[in-house]
This record gives C-alpha cells, sequence and structure tokens, in this order.
C-alpha cells in the first residue's frame, strides 16, 4: 500500500470504514487503521510537536487547538512487514505469511498473550475486547481475494491510500514506486515494512 | 538405589521427549500447515459490509455518470456501507446525510486540509450545503 500524506485530508473515512467492514466496536479507542494528526514547530536542536489521535468514529480535528502552524495528518496500519516482529515472537505460530505476503492472526490458534503487542514498532495490533484475540488490519483479505479495494482505500475520498500488488508491473503502485520517492515508518527497526509513505517527515511519527 | 534412580529419570525424560517430539513434528498445527490453511479460508470468506462503485452504477447509473466533482470517490465514503442496500433495495440501509456537519467533515477549513476546496464554518451560516452545491453534479 501507499500512502501520499500530502493528500489525507483527516476526514477519518477510513477509520470509521474500518471499524465497521472489521467488526471493531466504533466507540472504544483501538483501530486497525488510524488517522495522526500533527502540530510541529521546527526548533534546534529539537522540534517541538503536538500529537493527536483518531481512533474513534469521533474526529477530534475538526475542533482541536493546534499550537503550532505546521499541521499534517498521517493515516497508519499494520505495516505487513516482510520480517515481521509479530510473527517472530509468536509462541503458539498464531501469525503467518501467506502468499502473497500478508500477515494473518489464526484467531483460533491464538492465545492472547499480547506478545506481539509488545513486539510491534508501529503499535499496529491490539486485542480484540470482544474476541478476547490479537487482532490487526488484514489488508481487508476478504476483500482483495474477490478483487476489491480494501475498505479504508474505498472510503478515502482524496485518493490518499493506494492499494495494488507491487510485483504486477500494470498496477497503480508498481508505477508509483518506479517514478516518486517515497519513505517507510523506523527503517532502523529491519522489518522491512510494506507500506510506503509519499513526503512523509517521518522524524516526527512515532 | 543409584542405578534405579538413574534408570527411572532416564524414563522421564525419554517420556517427556516423545511427547514433545510427536507435538512438534505430529499434532502441531504450524507445522503441519492444516492451521495455516484452514484460517486463510476462513479469512477469505469473511462477510462484506461495503461493495463497490462498480456495482453501485449497476443501478444508479444515472447519477454515477452525472458525477463531475465528486467523480473519483466512491458512493460508500458518503452513503455508507452498501452491501445490505444492494441486497433489500431498502432505503433503511444507506445513508442519506443532507446536514451541514456532514459536508464540513471534509469541506472545513482546517489546518493542513489542501488537497480539497474547503469554506469556513462562517459561510452562509445555518443554510444547508446541498441547497446550492448539488454533491452529484
Amino acid at each position: 500500500m501507499v500512502i501520499d500524506v500530502n493528500k489525507c485530508i483527516g476526514c477519518g473515512n477510513c477509520v470509521i470504514a474500518c471499524k465497521i467492514e472489521n467488526d471493531i466496536p466504533l466507540e472504544i479507542p483501538l483501530s486497525r487503521t488510524w488517522v495522526e494528526g500533527y502540530s510541529v514547530e521546527e526548533t534546534v536542536p529539537k522540534a517541538k510537536v503536538q500529537k493527536v489521535v483518531m481512533n474513534t468514529d469521533k474526529n477530534p480535528f475538526l475542533d482541536v487547538e493546534w499550537k503550532y502552524s505546521k499541521v499534517f495528518f498521517v493515516p497508519r496500519l499494520c505495516n505487513h512487514c516482510a520480517n515481521a516482529p509479530c510473527v517472530n515472537v509468536c509462541p503458539v505460530y498464531a501469525r503467518f505469511y501467506t502468499k502473497e505476503g500478508i500477515v494473518l492472526v489464526d484467531k483460533n490458534t491464538c492465545i492472547g498473550c499480547k506478545y506481539c503487542i509488545v513486539a510491534c514498532p508501529y503499535g499496529a495490533t491490539f486485542l480484540h475486547p470482544e474476541q478476547g484475540v490479537t487482532d490487526k488490519c488484514t489488508f481487508c483479505y476478504h476483500r482483495i481475494k474477490n478483487g476489491l479495494e480494501p475498505a479504508c482505500v474505498l472510503a478515502c475520498p482524496t485518493h490518499a491510500r493506494i492499494f495494488g500488488d507491487v510485483n504486477d508491473e500494470n498496477s497503480e503502485v508498481y508505477k508509483i514506486l518506479k517514478e516518486k520517492k517515497v519513505t517507510v515508518l523506523k527503517p532502523e527497526e529491519g522489518t522491512f515494512p510494506r507500506v510506503f509513505y509519499i513526503g512523509l517527515d517521518s522524524r516526527f511519527v512515532e | 538405589m543409584k542405578p534405579k534412580v538413574l534408570a527411572l529419570s532416564a524414563i522421564f525424560v525419554l517420556a517427556v521427549y516423545s511427547v514433545l517430539l510427536v507435538y512438534v513434528f505430529g499434532l502441531a498445527p504450524y507445522i503441519t500447515k492444516k492451521s495455516i490453511e484452514n484460517w486463510t479460508e476462513i479469512e477469505g470468506s469473511r462477510e462484506k459490509k461495503f461493495l463497490d462503485t462498480k456495482i453501485c452504477a449497476e443501478c444508479h447509473y444515472k447519477v454515477f455518470k452525472g458525477l463531475k466533482n465528486h467523480s473519483s470517490v466512491s458512493c460508500e465514503a458518503c452513503h455508507g456501507a452498501g452491501a445490505k442496500h444492494a441486497i433489500t433495495r431498502s432505503k433503511e440501509y444507506i445513508k442519506i446525510d443532507r446536514s451541514r456537519e456532514f459536508c464540513l467533515k471534509c469541506h472545513l477549513d482546517i489546518p493542513g486540509r489542501n488537497a480539497v476546496k474547503t469554506v469556513n464554518i462562517t459561510h452562509h451560516k445555518g443554510v444547508l450545503c446541498v441547497v446550492c452545491h448539488n454533491p452529484h453534479s
């Protein structure tokens, strides 16, 4: 998946669509995808950062008082790493890679020990409050298997999220990665994420 | 006394290791690949709540063809999940929200919003946006 940070307007459609599609309760502050709003003032040596997170169906960006003038929104989700720490630490092998390279959680095998929550450097996995097992983004596996886009990509009004197969030469993602400069989150963790960001100042993203 | 203890402990260790070996190479779901296949199937056959703009266009072709400003926005971005509506074809299961707040979710001029046209909250206060602006044209 490629995410264009310049196009994100912080409407939160993706968060609500994801929660509806994947049966995550709307009002709890846990979500498979969430949007982070950053307000930044560049000072030396350390920039001042104010961070607001949207992970329920209520959008805080509409009435938040930003302290600094530079504001941008970063949509976040599971990075589906090629070397995923959550797969490596799972003691019961409930997490695995599919043929397409997507990281899935086998909820019948998962025992809810939360090792993966600690291991994930992106904070993308959480304990499902109703099912009692860990849960995370699956790139809407049931949708992409049937030739549809993931729910967050469908719901995004500005096409800030682009989904596709990097190995497929006709896909939009292939063309973007060929032409544009992209960045990933936390490359120093050695996880080889498969979610790429266009135009992101990744210094501020934790 | 000593050889008896040694023999017992050897039997115990053998028993434990044989149980472990049988579990790991015979029964453990990860090694047998069964659970992975099962779960991939379960995950792939889950119920969809959102569909696609192509499917909406099959019935609402006139609206779909007339779209201009919102032509790149999918129907379900505003109208909500439509799988139930596509089956029942009833108005109950689709969202039609004409309120100002709904339009301003995307078009309010908050900082950091550069990709869409924005308006101030004072712009014709009290009048619904859809009175002047048709979202489907």
